[in-house]
């Protein structure tokens, strides 16, 4: 959708594409659930930016753990004065300061995944629907090869080939997924490739990349946000998951999902702190994200809105 | 219908072999398993003795040909860790990770049918309503979260289930099952329970969709009208219309359950082929890595050929080569 900030806009009868921004705002968070996801969310970037200044500890900081701390429940206070709000990890970490840099890890990863996913996505679905014939069919051929896997499956494999890492893991996540954009993106554009105005472009001789990034992709993009968005969300659950199996990110750099299965051999006796609260936290990213993309297809989808 | 058969039959050789390739040269170029696998102090002999004994020091072409070729025979080399052959391995550990694919699909399907068919049938009151919240909790939650949940709820604060294993087993045709025993099925019940859950989700909101779609045709209007009973109405025009994406999902999210057994079967110590991809993984054991993979692609191919063909058997409009070319 494209916003215009015109202001004729304002005195016009109501016309859902030309409306002002902070109206969409509004109509987007009228369904409480959203709003509430969207306060919850809004918080939860804000921690994961402000992390190193709000941190009690540098968790990377490796001088400044003791492993006398290790295993400390909530609220006991350390060696050296203060408190452990959270309680500590099994190498003395406080929980809360590597929860809240682990958390801009298992956003920021995911994030960038899918934004590269989603330009590798969007070119080889506009290339495959514009070009058509045999490339477009060996390209889609690909892509239903590759969803016939599950990205758990393959990200798992990658991974387990090259070793842990966070540019390792965002590549892998990317790979996992780019097929999705590509043949919801395929699809879209293939019936805009039909209408007139694609049609017109083509007799006014501009050239094939213009045509595609500029007057179809324009096009197509709502459904692309809103698919990106519920990938975002199946992103920081599958980092999460590989992570949790210690192939995601590496030892030093614990995202969530690391966290917490450094706490799961201690659940059973009794120190449940460890997981619980990474996965508490974990939960709520990955509810928040879902809750907010299915609300921005309800608003995006015309079909819904009736 | 042997046309299509025959067609689908040579493309899944096509996407096997394609496969072995992609997976041959990913895991064999990367790295050289042999200095992983021998400790620090092994000296410059030994170690090219190990590369001469795993087949390391062939050029590439021939160690492509030698693989490709094993593969045609089922021969997926010896596993570093184990010595024995890296497919026997995986099919000893494969029954496990079925039985707990199959117990937690069944699960899935058992509960999520019919509480999808009321929602769909009752979409106002709040009884459907907390239905649909804990569903997308379950479509949204990360599987290796809802087990651990699941185990410290059920095993280790209520001492109800065990945390792991398999319990005891009984042996039928040379494979010991867990669910044929009482202690077997107490320890599958929790991990089949925790990779149950989004399936039971997804099938639970598919069928709530389609039931509320059903429930809006001309043809469910008219057999009201016409005074058939309404039992007769929900279990044969309704159900059928129904079931036909219920059935795809349900045949491809057996491949994801196989997939997430991974998870499952690590947290839960379940003996399985997950797990011990898991493990081989640590332990660099790559014929194992890649016996897997190839095993996890058959049964893929098995089971996309399998929904075409079972859903093309409850839709009558769907017709195989329709089915084939769409993409």
């Amino acid at each position: 959708m494209i916003e215009q900030t015109d202001t004729a806009a304002l005195t016009l009868p109501p016309n859902p594409a030309r409306r002002p921004v902070y109206e969409d705002l509004l109509d987007f968070l009228r369904d409480p659930v959203a709003a509430v996801a969207a306060f919850v969310f809004l918080v939860i970037i804000m921690l994961a930016i402000a992390a190193p200044w709000i941190a009690p500890q540098n968790p990377y900081d490796l001088a400044s753990l003791n492993i006398l701390n290790s295993g400390l429940p909530p609220g006991s206070s350390s060696l050296t004065g203060g408190v452990y709000l959270l309680g500590t990890d099994s190498q003395g970490r406080d929980l809360l300061s590597a929860m809240l840099y682990g958390l801009g890890i298992s956003l920021a990863v995911p994030f960038a995944s899918v934004l590269i996913a989603l330009v590798v996505g969007v070119t080889v679905g506009l290339v495959a629907a514009y070009s058509g014939g045999r490339l477009d069919t060996l390209l889609m051929r690909l892509v239903d090869f590759q969803l016939g896997f599950p990205p758990v499956l393959l990200a798992l494999v990658i991974l387990a080939v090259s070793g842990p890492g966070l540019g390792k893991t965002t590549l892998a996540l990317a790979t996992a997924y780019w097929a999705v954009f590509a043949r919801l993106v395929r699809g879209a554009a293939q019936s805009e490739r039909q209408k007139e105005y694609v049609v017109a472009a083509r007799c006014l001789a501009i050239p094939a990349h213009r045509i595609m990034f500029r007057h179809i992709l324009p096009n197509v993009i709502s459904p692309l946000i809103v698919v990106g968005a519920l990938e975002w969300g199946a992103c920081v659950s599958l980092e999460a998951t590989l992570s949790f199996l210690g192939l995601g990110s590496p030892i030093t750099r614990p995202s969530l999902g690391m966290l917490i299965a450094n706490g799961l051999s201690y659940i059973m006796a009794g120190r449940y702190w460890v997981s619980i609260y990474p996965g508490i936290l974990l939960m709520s990213v990955v509810l928040c994200i879902n809750i907010l993309g299915d609300r921005l297809r309800e608003c995006l989808n015309p079909r819904f809105k009736a | 219908m042997i046309s299509f058969l025959a067609k689908r039959i040579m493309q899944a050789v096509a996407v096997v072999l394609a496969t072995a390739s992609m997976v041959f040269f990913a895991v064999f170029i990367i790295g050289d398993p042999a200095q992983l696998l021998y400790s620090q102090n092994a000296s410059a002999a030994e170690v090219e003795a190990a590369r001469r004994y795993l087949g390391l020091d062939l050029p590439l072409y021939q160690q492509y040909f030698n693989f490709m070729g094993g593969l045609l025979h089922g021969d997926l080399g010896r596993s570093f860790v184990y010595g024995k052959p890296a497919l026997g391995v995986i099919l000893q550990r494969l029954p496990a990770t079925l039985e707990l694919a199959f117990a937690s699909v069944v699960l899935a399907v058992v509960v999520g049918l019919p509480l999808g068919l009321y929602c769909g049938l009752n979409p106002r009151t709040i009884r459907s309503r907390l239905i649909m919240a804990v569903s997308a909790l379950g479509v949204s939650l990360p599987t290796f979260w809802i087990g651990i949940i699941i185990m410290l709820a059920f095993a280790v604060n209520l001492r109800l289930l065990p945390t792991g294993g398999r319990g005891n087993t009984l042996t039928v045709l040379g494979v010991p099952w867990s669910f044929l025993t009482i202690d077997g099925l107490r320890h599958l019940l929790l991990p089949a329970a925790s990779l149950a859950l989004w399936q039971a989700s997804l099938i639970l909101r598919l069928t709530r969709a389609g039931t509320e779609e059903v429930l809006r045709q001309d043809y469910v209007r008219f057999a009201r009208a016409k005074g058939i009973a309404p039992g007769r109405i929900l279990w044969v025009h309704v159900l059928k219309n129904v079931l036909a994406p219920v059935v795809t999902m349900v045949g491809l999210s057996l491949g994801g359950t196989i997939a997430f057994s991974i998870v499952t079967e690590s947290i839960f110590s379940w003996p399985g082929a997950g797990k011990l991809l898991i493990d081989s993984i640590y332990a660099f054991d790559r014929p194992i890595v890649v016996a897997y993979l190839m095993l996890a692609v058959t049964i893929f191919v098995l089971i996309n050929t399998f929904v075409d063909l079972i859903y093309a058997a409850i839709d009558p409009r769907v017709t195989l080569g329709a089915a084939d070319s769409g993409s």
